[in-house]
């Protein structure tokens, strides 16, 4: 018998995969792929992401955290991979494909944000994932508010 | 290394980063890149740029000593 909690996660993942699929047609429709030295850039920083990942996977296994089931220990492992590759990504210019620009991606955290406002009085569990989740955003929205002000210092 | 030939082929030409990135197809940061000598390019990216400023390989990516 699947928990909730397990069964929320499950369908999740089905609606991302759900997500992506329509999203891929539409990427592949406006063609936004990664030139040559951003796939190399990804490539480095996936590499950064999956040590990343294992280390902090350790650290929190060594480190008992009595409010914190293995969902979350997994979870915050992922979140802290995923950042590792994000700003990565981000500073070294390899985060938007060619013809995009940050100020959508903004827009679509700002509307998660309220989605999670929304939805933060769930249940227990799903407010300590919403935070996680709201942590990892935030030190995406901070890398890229950053980056758009080292860009903007920049002269062509 | 900064590619300061790649830089005066391109403004010579009058067109900026943008364009010339959009010319060869890519990113605008990977043209600056290259100008600054943050990236060595692959030989057909090479090619590419040379074909839109018509130039040789020689003019614009052989170090002289």
């Amino acid at each position: 018998m699947l928990s909730s909690d397990l069964f929320g996660v499950i369908i999740g993942i089905l609606a991302s995969m759900l997500f992506a699929y329509f999203l891929k047609k539409k990427v592949i429709k406006n063609k936004c792929v990664y030139d040559e030295r951003q796939e190399l850039i990804r490539g480095i920083g996936y590499k950064y992401a999956f040590f990343s990942t294992i280390l902090s996977l350790l650290i929190l296994l060594l480190v008992e955290i009595n409010f914190l089931d293995k969902l979350t220990y997994a979870l915050i492992s992922i979140f802290i991979g995923l950042s590792v590759l994000i700003i990565y990504s981000i500073f070294n210019d390899a985060y938007f494909t060619k013809n995009r620009t940050n100020k959508k991606l903004i827009l679509t955290i700002f509307s998660i944000f309220i989605f999670l406002y929304i939805t933060r009085n769930f249940t227990n569990n799903t407010y300590k994932l919403n935070m996680i989740y709201l942590v990892f955003l935030q030190v995406i929205l901070i890398s890229l508010i950053i980056k758009y002000f080292v860009d903007k210092r920049k002269v062509d | 290394m900064k590619n300061i030939r790649l830089k005066l082929a391109r403004i010579s030409k009058d067109i900026s980063q943008q364009e010339l990135a959009d010319l060869v197809g890519v990113s605008r940061q990977t043209i600056n890149a290259i100008e600054r000598g943050d990236y060595n390019p692959t030989i057909k990216l090479c090619i590419s740029i040379c074909k839109v400023l018509n130039k040789t390989l020689d003019e614009i990516f052989w170090e002289n000593d």
